[in-house]
């Protein structure tokens, strides 16, 4: 009896095997030897089902269908070389090595904006690890380098035609496209702008969108509902993590809660009981001093006169408080004027520092601001303090009528204004009075410094 | 009264990878000769997909308890890869079928058998 040339199962189920295999991440390497024992036992089961009777194709779907289902086996074939982890989330993403695309149009240029979208994302940690606080820089960095990973995934899926890779590829090409046209609109009247941005953007459109580039996708694995959510959430994270850096209280920088400052003013008065001259001194005391305040790239150090601190007195009494260096408010001709007479004294526990402060100091009408009630202001390095050392300033004003603006009562009651600025973050004021002390409060920012 | 919730054997990653080892502590097998074995065995109780036997016997293999080579087979069938389990699979085979007999006796006296 001769025997009869069957239909070769091989086409149906090499394609199964492939699905299965293109939905695993296994190595290279063993990816043949795999599809061999794979096909080798498919084979044989066709072979019995031929024998109990089916034809060669009902003989090939029991074959598969009893072999289980192609997705759920390439997860597990996947999960037989990586943790659970990697089986579920990265060797879905970046299942096996499929064959490259040949000469497919575009496709290199699509790859290359992944590339360009790595370096940049290389470049702004480098950056945010240069200008921003420690607890800041790692919050944007590490956003940064959940990008950057992700960049390299996708380049890899891509490779692998991964369907959520163009996904991902077109999602960062309308972004650069978007930065292209508002640097266009954004310009100023009058002058042009060459959008590079833009103009990558625009070269890369074209296969991004092409038929062709989509056909060579349509063949990719979903990945799944959460998946998908959570490469959401994960660009999304890469995106607004400089936003979050900002908005992150940095525990290595110091708070206004870490400055202890106070305030004291002694007085002299005169048969009226006005007050011809007062003595003030102020008290104070970091805690702690920033950590790398100006960025990793700075280093510890405060490398400029970055801390303002500036006294006042108001001879009435704080009403014309609100006038306090703006510059711009006359003072009434009327208005009597305290005016700085005698250095300003810096004393450190050490006597390091004494003078430090004010090794100019102004006297008389010297450095006094005409339009302001007697006030004197300086600018010094903090990282010159000690954390915990307690330091002395003590200035003495002495009321005087200021040619050209008159004279008036003496006051009876002045208010002394310390107001101590730590860097641009905030300013920390104490109001005292004759023999009543104050003690310094966090100001509500913007503080006038800063308008001016 | 509802009726109970009966299930069939549900086998764990590790269970199955002990049942895999026995079946070749007897000899050397293939993929399609285990799968046949294990439902044969079993009385048909243990019946999964036929495809889960791979990962498992690769798992197997990268942990160093089985070592697998090919084998041609006459008749253009395709080729077969054998497997035998290793010194270090004869140990592992020893130890889980030891805790496998203590888990059943201690199953059987919680459950009365």
């Amino acid at each position: 009896m001769s025997e009869i040339s069957l239909p070769t199962p091989e086409p149906r189920l090499r394609a199964y095997i492939e699905s299965i295999l293109v939905g695993s991440s296994v190595p290279a390497a063993e990816r043949e030897d795999i599809a061999e024992e794979l096909y080798g036992h498919l084979w044989q089961r066709w072979k019995d089902a031929l024998a109990a009777g089916a034809n060669a194709a009902e003989a090939a779907e029991t074959a598969i269908r009893s072999f289980g289902e192609a997705d759920q086996l390439g997860r597990e074939m996947t999960g037989a070389y990586h943790s659970r982890l990697y089986a579920t989330t990265i060797g879905v993403l970046l299942p096996a090595v499929t064959s490259p695309p040949g000469k497919l149009w575009g496709f290199r240029r699509l790859r290359l904006l992944l590339v360009l979208g790595a370096i940049v994302e290389l470049v702004l940690v480098w950056i945010d690890l240069i200008q921003l606080t420690p607890a800041r820089a790692a919050v944007s960095a590490c956003g940064a380098l959940f990008a950057l990973a992700l960049d390299v995934l996708a380049y890899r899926a891509f490779g692998r035609g991964q369907r959520w890779a163009l996904r991902y590829c077109q999602f960062v090409l309308a972004m650069v496209l978007t930065q292209g046209a508002e640097s266009v609109f954004a310009a100023p009247s009058g002058t042009y702008t060459v959008p590079m941005l833009g103009l990558i953007g625009v070269w890369m459109l074209r296969p991004a969108i092409s038929g062709q580039m989509a056909d060579w996708f349509s063949s990719s694995r979903t990945i799944g509902r959460t998946l998908a959510f959570a490469l959401v959430v994960a660009v999304g994270a890469g995106y607004l993590a400089p936003y979050a850096a900002g908005a992150t209280p940095d525990p290595t920088q110091v708070s206004a809660s870490d400055l202890n400052l106070q305030v004291s003013a002694v007085c002299t008065r005169d048969a009226t009981d006005g007050v011809t001259a007062i003595d003030v001194n102020t008290r104070l005391r970091w805690s702690r001093l920033d950590l790398f305040p100006f960025g990793l790239g700075q280093g510890n150090v405060f490398n400029s006169w970055q801390d303002g601190f500036e006294t006042g007195v108001s001879p009435s009494g704080g009403q014309n408080s609100v006038d306090w260096r703006t510059g711009w408010i006359p003072i009434p001709s009327q208005f009597p004027m305290y005016l700085i007479s005698g250095d300003p004294q810096f004393t450190s526990p050490d006597g390091s520092l004494d003078g430090l402060l004010f090794v100019a100091p102004p006297q008389g009408l010297v450095g006094l601001d005409p339009y302001v009630p007697a006030s004197d202001g300086i600018e010094f390095a903090p990282g010159g303090l000690h954390a915990g050392w307690t330091y002395d300033i003590t200035q003495h004003y002495e009321w005087q009528s200021v040619t050209g603006l008159g004279t008036g009562p003496v006051a009876s009651d002045p208010l002394v204004t310390i107001r101590y600025a730590h860097l641009d973050r905030f300013v920390v004021q104490a109001l005292a009075s004759c023999d009543r002390p104050g003690s310094g409060v966090q100001m509500q920012l913007p503080y006038p410094w800063a308008s001016q | 009264m509802s009726e109970p919730q009966t299930a069939g054997p549900q086998l764990s990653r590790g269970e199955f990878g002990l049942l895999i080892l026995g079946l070749l502590g007897r000899r050397e097998m293939y993929g399609y000769e285990i799968v046949a074995e294990l439902r044969r065995s079993s009385e048909g109780a243990i019946d999964l997909p036929e495809g889960t036997v791979y990962p498992a016997l690769r798992r197997l293999e990268r942990d160093g308890l089985i070592g697998g080579h090919w084998v041609e087979v006459a008749g253009g069938a395709p080729r077969r890869r054998y497997y035998r389990l290793t010194t270090q699979g004869e140990k592992a085979l020893a130890l889980g079928r030891e805790d496998w007999l203590r888990f059943k006796s201690a199953a059987d006296a919680v459950l009365g058998s």
